[in-house]
Parts: C-alpha cells; structure tokens; sequence
C-alpha cells in the first residue's frame, strides 16, 4: 500500500513537471495556420487574413471594417472608432499558453483550423474558419448590446491599391494599366473590360475575384443568395451586406472563399 | 525490394561486411560493440580504394565514369572480403539483448519521422543539395579528399568528401530517386542516433530505465538550431553519431574492464576527424583523451582525484563562458560567421524550442544524481559534458555545431534525472501511465518546435522547402543539358536546388559567390539586354571551365523574390528564399519584356514556378 502511494504521489509530481516542461515550449507567431489553395489563412490581431507567404498582400476580415447599418441608415463598424481608439476591447489573439499549445498541435494535424474572437462592451464578434481544399468557409457570430437595432449586416475583405478586382462576366472594378490587361489576356487567355463608374460599385452578379499581380493566386468570393456584394474603392473593401437574421441574440453569417491559381484556372472551371 | 531501401542499406551493410573479417582476423576477436568497428574499418577502406580506382582509371586513360569505378572497387572488395564473413564464428551475432531496443528504436523512429514528416512530400534536410552535388561529382568520375577542389559549391572545407565518397558508393551499386534516398536514410540515420542513446545510456549506467528514458527523450527533442542531431543526416549529424558509438563502446570497456584495441581507438579517431574537421577535431580529442585518461588513471589519480577535476573543469569553464564575449575574437564573428554566433539569450530560447523547461528541470537533479554516484563512467560523462557546454556556451560563430556532440550527454543527465521520479513509481500502471505522459508531451514540445521550424515553408497545402514544379524542371533541364554543354544560373536557392536534381553545374549553388551574386543583380536590374548577357557571361564557375558554355537562366518565383530582397541579404549566405514560389502576373511580365527584348533569350520551358531561358551571346 505503500508503494502504491509512493506511486501516485511520484506520478502525480511527474505530471506537474511535464506540464511545466511544457509551458517553457515557444509557441509560434500564428497557433493557428491553414493552406487554403496556393494561398493560407491566419488569424491576426486585427482579423481573419487570407495571404501568400511573404508576398505582402493581405486579404482581411476584420471587425474594424465589419458593420451594421442602424435604424436611422448609419454605418457602424463593430468595434468602433471611439472603442480602437480607447483601446477598449479584447482579441482571444493572445491565448493562454495551453489553449495556444493545444491549437498549435490540433493545427499541425490539421485539426484546428484559424479562429479569433473580439469583446467589446456587451459585444462579441467571433470569426472561425472551415478549410476544405482550396476552400474556406469563414463564419462571423456577432452578439450586440440589447437594444440595439439592427438593419443590415455587412462583411468586408480588404485588398490593396493595383489588385484587380473582377466579376464572372470579365466587368473589371478597379484601374488597371493596359499593359496589366494585355498581360493578363496573353498569359491567361483572360480579357476584362474596365466597369469604372462610382467610388462603391453594386455588382450585379453573386461572385467577385480578386487578383493581385503580386501574388500567385486568385481569390473569388461567392454571395449566397441573400447576400449583395458591393465594392467600395475609395476604402478598398468588398462589402458583403445581407439582412440579419437573429438566433438566441446573435447574428450569424458566413462567406464562402476560394482560391485558384491564376485566372485561367477559373475559366477553365 | 524497393532500389531506395536497398540503396540505403548498402550504405550501412557494405562497409560492415567488407570490414568484419579484416577486424576478426587482424584486430580483435571480438571487441566491445563489434558492429561500428567493422563499418568504420570498412569504410576507410572503401574510401582509400575509391581513390586509388580512379587513380586507376587515370592512368589507363580509359577515364571511366565515377559510377562504374566504385561499382568495380566495391566488387573487387566485397568478392575477395564478403565469402571470409563465412569462415568467421558468430559469437558478434548473438545480439538477442539488442534485438527489443533496436526495433523499440526504429518504432519510435517510424512514429516521430511520421509526424515530423506529415504533410511533407520531401525531405527538410537543406543540405542534401549541396552534398549531393558533391555525390554527383565523384559519380561522373571526379574525386579528391578535398570538396571546393571538386565542386565551388564548398568554398569552405569543413569535411573531407568520405561520407559523400560512402554515399556514392550506395548510389552507385543501386541506383534510386535522390530525394526519396535521403529522406530515407534521414530515417535510419534517425533510429539509428535513437539507439546510439539507447547504447549510451545502457554504457553508462548500467540501467535500462535510464537507457529507455534517454531512447524516448532523443526520439522527440529536435535540436532545431545550427546542430540539428537526429533528423538531419548531414556529415556533422554523422560524424556525431559515430563518435556516440565509440565513447559508448569505450564507457562500456571500461566498466566491463575490457580493452579495446589501440588501432581501433586510432581507426575511430581519424574517421570522426575525416568526417567532418571541426566537430572530428573536438570529438576525437575527447575520444583520444577519455580513452588515456582512462588508461593512465591509477598515475592521474594519485595526483588529483576525479571529483577534484571536475571542479577545476567547471571552474575554468566557468570563467571561459563569462569572459569568451571579451575575447579578441571580432576577426572570426565577422561576415556570414556572425549570423551564426548566437547569445546567449538565444541560446536560452533555441532550448526552449527545443526542450521546453525539460532540460532546466530535469538536467541538474541528473548531474548531482550522477556525481553522488561515485561510478567511474558517470563521473567521465559528467566532465565532458561540463567541456562540451563551456564549448556550446562560448560567445563564438558556429560552437552551436557542437550541440551534435553536447546534446547526448545533455539527454544523458536529464534521463538520469527523469530516472530520480521513474524509479520510485513501482506500481506497474502508474509506471505505464508515467510513460505514457513522458510521451505525450514530449510529442506536444516536438510538434511546438517543428511548427516554428517550418513556419515559413508553407506552400500550396504543403510544408516544403521545394516544389513539384521545381523537380519536373530539374528533370527537363537534365534530360537535355546533360552533355555539361551549360551553366545554369538563379537565385542560389533554385541553384541550389536545380543544380542537384538536374546534375547541370551552376556557380555555387546556394553558395553562389559575392561576385556573381553583384553579376546577376546587375542582369536583374538592366534594361539594356547586352549588358544583361554580358552579365551572365561573366559568372563563371570556378572549377569547371565554363567560359563557353551555353547560359541557362531560371527565372523562378523565388530569383524574382530574391531580385528584390535587399542588396544586404542577397549577398548574405545565410539568406535564402528557403520556401518553393509560384510566377506572378508581375514575374510573368518581366519574362516576357526580357525575351521580347532580344532573339538571344529563348524560352525553352516554363511552368507555373519557373521558366528556363537559353540565353546566347
């Protein structure tokens, strides 16, 4: 008997070292990174980002953009101005050790795929990421004060000043030098005609591409149905705005991200 | 069986049946650990032979390909040695003790390779290109003791080319996909550094606990920074290895109080020194010096006793660590060397990478474990792991090389230490669970260390350092530039990487030089498409003649990366683009302005990764 519990009292002190081995690991930058195609995804502190190693083009979900529009039709970003300003909010970006160490293991296994949340003031905004391929399914769950009214909700993806911005039927929404487009036709076999009207463009059709060409790959966006796709290019965002639908006081929407290689790769599809 | 497998085990096998009968009949009847004694007789003498065939072969003029000169050597060889292993007893092969650590290794190998290799088509191990370079040389029909005579990939020599000579001469009797050989024998490299500490331990302490506790701990501690031990095989790794071998054969005569041969302490000395010179130097000397120690105890210890050494080791040690920062040694921290002198607040975190706290906790309960001992063995390990960390711990460029060494006596104490808490859980269960949650978070600091190891190699939905893209090329590249007709010219990463699959020469390879380095930033940046071939022709290797050749430029994902990086790090050998990249609509762009510029570029082949032009003068 008592070496059983010599047993468990040594057993129980090698436990309390290894976890304490353990918590000395370094965590990498990103517990948390998936292929999505030739491009990843991560979480950051400001968002979700979908990114090609090194090449410095950001594509990102963020609640700094994110918005809803309010009863009297005014745009409010989910965490607001005042709110970034004071600092006044929290990401889950930086976790406690073991549930960095547990991600970090899950995702090397590719059982955890990127996920971030922010608090606010009777606010939660929680963005998580399903990997399929070259696929992701990034849903956002935003929980906003009781009262607060709610007439729209919107979605952004932010890109960069040079990136083409593009629909199914070839419509292009952002300048591109015409040398840019003659290189794209004889690389890809892809034209696309200039559609440059106003600085926030309804597009008429369910997807959008987003091509860079700084980065190997291309992004396409896919609208459900009851969502609209705007292109706002003075702030550089694609806007993703629906009707909200509230479940247990939160609202849930998601969006659907692919991406290719390059643009004939799409054609072909 | 598959020609890769084969391939591998010939590497180990040959030298072991070439070398068995000449250690039986002439050395020892039956040494202490009999099996690294036959490989390393038989290797020196696969390696002195190789010489004197392609001696040979010069001589007749008949200057056969360096594939067929081994291929003949290793026949004469194994046809006069082999048919002796027969006439031999086989007292070396009652191995029955060895028979549950050996496969409990080369499991536990399986499981850690598996996970340090999922979702990663090939291999990590950097330097394989570079060594394979070499490989491919003395397979064409070129050898020398010395690397840079060979091939300008090796502008420094730190080894002479016996291991790229024994890797030939696997390649050469079966001949196997280059990636796929050394990932393969990464793997056994990597069992077989497991149950070297299995040997070790048992050396040592004479406790299988500790021998099984060291096997686990070696499986999953990776040490990721500059020395990398188990699961690169590279000749530092090698060398270490061998050296862990002879110190464990040597531990294991001393407590048997058996002799070993001097020409085998002379054999083993030399081998590691030849294997590589910097880590050699240092291992053969402790090798050297345990081994007289040893023999000349009973003098020594008249005069100072064993504890007491150790106290003036640590002592001196110490002070070295403390003021080696304060040394005069500026003139060797300088260029790429300072890029490889790490703090020693780096040295803390690349154990933290490592290890986790393991070590911190672990390791001193070991060492005054050890030394309350008395035991002779114990004793020896603990100084020269008090010599080899003043060594690693010393402000100075590339002493972290010498981890390869340190890091089995390290393992050593802490599974000493981990034996203080194993030995006292009796009951069979918690036992099991003991090890059980030894392993796991083991596993959870391994898989910590590998996901920054490989933070920056993701590509598709791969961790890689190279491409399929980048292999097809190669291919194309050595099918139809295989007469040596060109020189190929990059980034030093696709150099690196195209000049081994393909076997077509470039300058340097990852090692491309300053000079032609500043000579493919000048082709980059110009417009004017004669200087850019002027350029190109001025890069020249420095072994091969290349004045005419015809220039192949590859235009990769990575060159284009490379061409904008800063002027400092392209000239710096420790920066590389280490992660395959795909051609932008920019890149492609690019390409296409050069070939529209002049009829002397000509696109020859392209994929999404990189495009290959012929340029002219």
């Amino acid at each position: 008997m008592k070496s059983f519990f010599k047993s468990i009292l040594f057993f129980i002190l090698l436990v309390l070292l290894l976890v304490g081995a353990a918590y000395g690991v370094l965590r990498p930058e990103h517990s948390s990174v998936s292929a999505v195609g030739p491009l990843q995804v991560a979480a950051y502190d400001n968002g979700i980002s979908l990114y090609q190693n090194f090449r410095g083009e950001f594509y990102t979900i963020s609640p700094f953009n994110d918005y809803f529009v309010s009863e009297n039709d005014t745009r409010n970003s989910l965490i607001d101005s005042e709110e970034l300003a004071n600092n006044s909010f929290v990401t889950s970006f930086a976790k406690p050790s073991v549930l960095r160490i547990y991600e970090s293991v899950g995702n090397y296994f590719g059982i955890v795929t990127p996920s971030i949340s922010y608090y606010a003031p009777s606010k939660t905004i929680d963005y998580e990421t399903k990997v399929n391929k070259n696929s992701v399914i990034i849903s956002k769950t935003t929980t906003l004060p009781k009262k607060t009214v709610v007439k729209k909700l919107g979605t952004t993806i932010s890109f960069s000043s040079g990136d083409l911005i593009y629909d199914i039927k070839g419509n292009l929404y952002t300048y591109a030098p015409e040398e840019t487009l003659a290189l794209l036709k004889q690389a890809y076999g892809v034209t696309l005609t200039p559609s440059l009207n106003d600085l926030t463009i309804p597009v008429p059709g369910k997807t959008l591409y987003i091509y860079s060409p700084k980065v190997a790959g291309v992004v396409a966006i896919y609208a459900s149905k009851n969502q609209n796709l705007t292109i706002n290019r003075n702030a550089k965002l694609i806007q993703i705005e629906e009707l909200p639908v509230k479940s247990n006081g939160k609202y849930k929407t998601s969006i659907k991200i692919s991406t290719f290689e390059n643009p004939k790769e799409i054609k072909n599809i | 069986m598959n020609t890769v497998i084969l391939s591998v085990i010939l590497f180990y096998l040959l030298p072991i049946f070439i070398g068995r009968p000449l250690v039986r009949f002439f050395i020892h009847k039956n040494p202490v650990y009999p099996f690294i004694s036959y490989f390393l007789t038989g290797a020196v003498l696969l390696y002195v032979f190789a010489f004197i065939g392609f001696f040979l072969s010069n001589l007749s003029g008949l200057s056969l390909p360096g594939s067929l000169i081994l291929q003949i050597t290793a026949g004469v060889l194994s046809f006069i040695l082999l048919p002796l292993n027969f006439f031999l007893s086989r007292e070396d092969f009652k191995i029955r003790k060895y028979i549950l650590p050996f496969t409990g290794s080369f499991i536990l190998a399986a499981i850690v390779y598996f996970i340090w290799q999922f979702n990663s088509p090939y291999p990590f191990n950097w330097d394989l290109f570079e060594h394979q370079t070499l490989v491919n040389t003395i397979l064409k029909g070129d050898i020398s003791l010395i690397p840079s005579h060979l091939s300008d990939t090796f502008g420094f020599d730190g080894y002479s080319t016996l291991f790229h000579t024994l890797v030939s001469y696997s390649q050469s009797i079966v001949s196997s996909p280059v990636l796929s050989y050394w990932k393969t024998i990464g793997f056994v490299h990597f069992a077989i550094v497991i149950f070297a500490s299995y040997l070790f331990g048992k050396a040592v302490t004479n406790n299988k606990e500790i021998a099984v506790l060291m096997t686990i701990l070696t499986a999953f501690i990776f040490d990721s920074t500059i020395s990398f031990t188990s699961l690169f095989f590279i000749p530092q790794t090698f060398t270490a290895v061998v050296w862990i071998l002879l110190i464990s054969q040597l531990l294991k005569s001393v407590r048997e109080e058996k002799s070993i041969k001097f020409s085998l302490i002379i054999l083993g000395s030399v081998f590691i020194l030849f294997s590589h010179y910097i880590v050699g130097t240092v291992a053969s000397a402790l090798y050297l010096g345990l081994y007289l120690f040893n023999r000349y105890q009973d003098k020594i210890s008249k005069k100072v006793s064993s504890i007491r050494l150790i106290e003036i080791a640590g002592i001196l040690s110490l002070v070295a660590v403390i003021f080696s920062p304060s040394l005069p040694f500026g003139f060797l921290n300088g260029g790429e060397a300072s890029a490889f002198t790490l703090s020693l607040s780096d040295k803390y975190l690349a154990m933290r990478q490592a290890y986790g706290y393991l070590m911190l906790l672990t390791l001193p309960v070991g060492i005054w474990a050890a030394i309350k001992t008395q035991k002779k063995a114990l004793i020896y390990s603990s100084a020269l792991l008090l010599l080899l960390s003043t060594v690693v711990l010393l402000g100075l460029p590339y002493v972290m090389k010498f981890y390869v060494l340190t890091g089995f006596f390290v393992t050593l104490f802490m599974g000493i230490g981990l034996s203080f808490l194993f030995s006292r859980i009796k009951n069979p269960i918690f036992k099991a669970f003991s090890y059980l949650a030894l392993i796991i978070f083991l596993g959870i600091i391994f898989v910590s260390n590998a996901l920054i190891w490989k933070g920056i190699l993701h590509y598709q939905s791969e961790t890689t350092h190279i491409s399929p893209n980048e292999v097809s090329a190669a291919k194309y590249i050595k099918e139809n530039y295989k007469d040596g007709s060109a020189l190929l010219i990059s980034d030093p990463a696709t150099q690196n990487i195209l000049e081994t699959l393909s076997g077509v020469n470039s300058q340097g390879g990852a090692y491309m030089s300053t000079s032609s380095r500043n000579k493919l930033t000048n082709a980059g940046i110009s417009n004017n498409p004669a200087e850019t071939i002027s350029e190109l022709y001025k890069i020249n290797d420095k072994i091969v003649q290349t004045g005419s050749s015809k220039r192949l430029l590859v235009l990769s994902g990575r060159y284009f990366i490379w061409q904008k990086a800063s002027q400092k790090d392209k000239l710096a050998f420790n920066y590389n683009v280490w992660y395959p990249a795909d051609l932008t609509l920019e890149d492609i762009g690019q390409i296409n302005s050069l070939l529209l510029s002049s009829k002397k570029f000509k696109l020859v082949y392209q994929n999404s990764t990189l495009a290959v032009v012929e340029v002219s003068r």
